[in-house]
């Protein structure tokens, strides 16, 4: 109880995430470096980083809770952080599954940029709950779609780094690399786009149990479902494009560089839905500033 | 019949709709949301994309039916989503919605439509009492604004009235330190709140400019009475404090009474809380701000609801089948391939 009461006198919340950002640029720093020269010291140390940032991530969520008596994910700020957070953890279970360590850098200052964002442009004023807002299906819709989030500013990641890999190898060099990197962006898709579905019928749900309508095509809920069609036809893109093409031999590299394309679309789409929809467009969810 | 199945539920078909769905749904974003219903999502040009889409998606589920462990994702997305689009077209076509606008002790057996049409119940309701619930004062919630205006009336500078925030208002650092909900003096000459209503919310501030520093009450209900106080620094502004009272909850004590005035049930419908009974759910929508004398609730009928979460249920788990379970089984079996 003591602890938590230092938690909510001091700039706790504060404290931690602006350690967590810190400690997200030098592991993104780090992971660079370790992208350059591929030295294992370098990748141990870029990770103990990154894991250390994580859990200083955690404390500013814990410290954020305690204060406000809610899960806190309703405002822009309470969001961010926890975007960070999920940026972090989702690479952190994609390190330790798949060759993904030269993308670090790049996820790492996504992660970094969320928590900059949440310190330097958010507002961190706590008001409470609006009556809609009071709800169990509010933890449930919003993490699953951070999950998704996090998985989906991966992606994004190794797509660029797909598609601005260097065109100078030899080709079994360039045919190697191209499917290493490519592959991964599928990986990130597929392991985020169920987060994203259940994030979206949940939402539908629960807006039911709200207004008494499970749509009512909201820009923020049209955004959404917009960004997860794009994602859904990334996932055909293995079934369409051949179907399309005649020759066998472009069929695997073509649907690669279809997708990492279609992830940039796809991850352009989620930034408007979170934040480009928040401020240019009105509608149920102008809570979430 | 093969041939015309395989060109209507073909894939580069489904990605073609799956694209135009998206461009359109983004063309309705751009336009003002009631309007881009009736211009956009109920359009003809939107249902036959829609239509199209269940058609292909139809054909395309036809064509690989395969009764096999590995196609239940398939299938379950698939059958998931014609669901969804099945259990809409029922909602439209069957369901009906409302509102009943109910003073308190008031009692109806009928609601008017979207259609500006009256509709009666099997039942009535009546509403035994609505109130509204506010939050109890907390030390980390915002109370409201703290404004800031220039000689002339302009509005300079607004901050939210939260304890701890420090604001810079023309070379002046402005500290919030302190909230009562019900401002007063008691017998020791001590500030104390009177109670835990907001009868006379008042913000303690800090001014600081230079060395010097200042402190003062703000009262929401007295703009202007801070300059009283005496000894006090005369500012280049004029600070003001706009308390803002935050509700946590409406509540519609209601009870469903039968054609002779028995009440089968009775229940408290809330936001997030709604009424279900004879196969109509009642939702709380608005109220009387000035006297909550009375409380405004949606009805809705909507047969289509069970088939649309059936079509939520099934497309979740083939999801998750197709992108989780399968690529593990893929593994287990190639695994035992190569053993």
């Amino acid at each position: 109880m003591q602890t938590a009461t230092l938690l909510l006198q001091g700039r706790a919340v504060e404290d931690f995430s602006n350690s967590a950002l810190l400690f997200y640029l030098l592991a993104a720093a780090i992971y660079l470096f370790y992208s350059l020269w591929e030295k294992k010291a370098l990748h141990f140390a870029g990770l103990t980083l990154l894991i250390l940032g994580a859990l200083l991530n955690t404390g500013a969520i814990i410290a954020r809770w305690l204060q406000v008596g809610y899960p806190p994910f309703t405002s822009m700020y309470e969001s961010m952080l926890f975007f960070g957070w999920c940026i972090a953890v989702v690479y952190l279970g994609f390190e330790f599954t798949v060759r993904i360590r030269k993308a670090g850098w790049g996820v790492l200052l996504l992660a970094a940029l969320a928590i900059a964002y949440a310190s330097l442009k958010a507002k961190s004023e706590i008001t409470p709950l609006i009556p809609a807002l009071r709800s169990n299906w509010l933890t449930v819709h919003v993490v699953s779609y951070f999950i998704g989030y996090g998985a989906m500013a991966t992606s994004f990641v190794t797509s660029l780094l797909y598609l601005t890999r260097p065109r100078k190898l030899n080709q079994t060099e360039a045919l190697a690399s191209a499917s290493t990197s490519g592959e991964l962006t599928r990986k990130a898709v597929a392991f985020g786009f169920p987060f994203l579905t259940v994030g979206l019928i949940t939402g539908a749900v629960w807006a039911k149990t709200v207004w008494g309508e499970y749509w009512s095509w909201d820009p923020k809920e049209t955004w959404s479902l917009i960004t997860w069609l794009v994602y859904l036809n990334f996932l055909h893109l293995r079934y369409t494009i051949p179907s399309i093409l005649k020759s066998p031999g472009t069929k695997r590299q073509s649907v690669l560089l279809a997708e990492n394309v279609f992830a940039l679309f796809g991850f352009a789409s989620l930034c408007f839905t979170y934040l480009g929809v928040n401020y240019l467009l009105k509608g149920l969810h102008s809570y979430a500033k | 019949m093969r041939r015309i199945l395989k060109i209507v539920g073909s894939p580069a078909l489904t990605f073609a709709l799956i694209l135009s769905i998206a461009a359109v749904s983004v063309f309705g974003t751009l336009i003002e949301q009631k309007r881009s219903l009736e211009v956009v999502y109920h359009s003809p040009l939107f249902i036959l994309l829609l239509a199209a889409f269940g058609v292909n998606l139809t054909s395309c589920t036809l064509l690989r039916l395969r009764l096999q462990l590995r196609s239940l994702g398939f299938l379950a997305t698939h059958i998931g989503v014609l669901l969804i689009l099945v259990g809409a077209v029922i909602g439209g076509a069957y369901g009906i919605r409302g509102m009943m606008q109910l003073a308190t002790d008031e009692v109806s057996n009928h609601f008017i439509t979207d259609r500006q049409t009256l509709k009666e119940l099997p039942f009535s309701i009546r509403l035994n009492r609505f109130s509204v619930e506010y939050y109890k004062f907390s030390k980390y919630h915002n109370f409201g604004d703290l404004l800031a205006f220039d000689d002339d009336g302009y509005l300079i500078a607004e901050v939210p009235a939260e304890i701890g925030r420090e604001s810079l208002i023309i070379g002046h650092s402005i500290k919030i330190l302190d909230f009562v909900p019900d401002f007063v003096i008691d017998q020791t000459g001590e500030v104390a709140t009177r109670s835990q209503l907001p009868e006379n919310p008042a913000l303690r501030v800090s001014i600081r400019a230079g060395d010097k520093t200042t402190a003062r009450w703000l009262f929401s209900n007295f703009p202007g009475m801070e300059h009283h106080f005496a000894g006090e620094e005369v500012l280049p502004f004029h600070l003001l404090f706009k308390f803002q009272e935050r509700i946590k909850s409406y509540k519609s004590d209601v009870s469903v009474l039968n054609s002779t005035g028995s009440e089968l049930l009775r229940q408290t419908i809330e936001v997030n809380a709604p009424l279900s009974y004879g196969g109509y759910v009642f939702y709380q929508m608005d109220y009387d701000e000035a006297h909550y004398n009375w409380s405004l609730m949606q009805a809705v009928r909507d047969p289509g609801v069970p088939v649309v979460y059936a079509g939520f249920c099934l497309l979740t788990f083939g999801i998750f089948f197709i992108l989780y379970a399968k690529p593990y089984l893929q593994r287990k079996a190639k695994k035992q391939e190569e053993v």
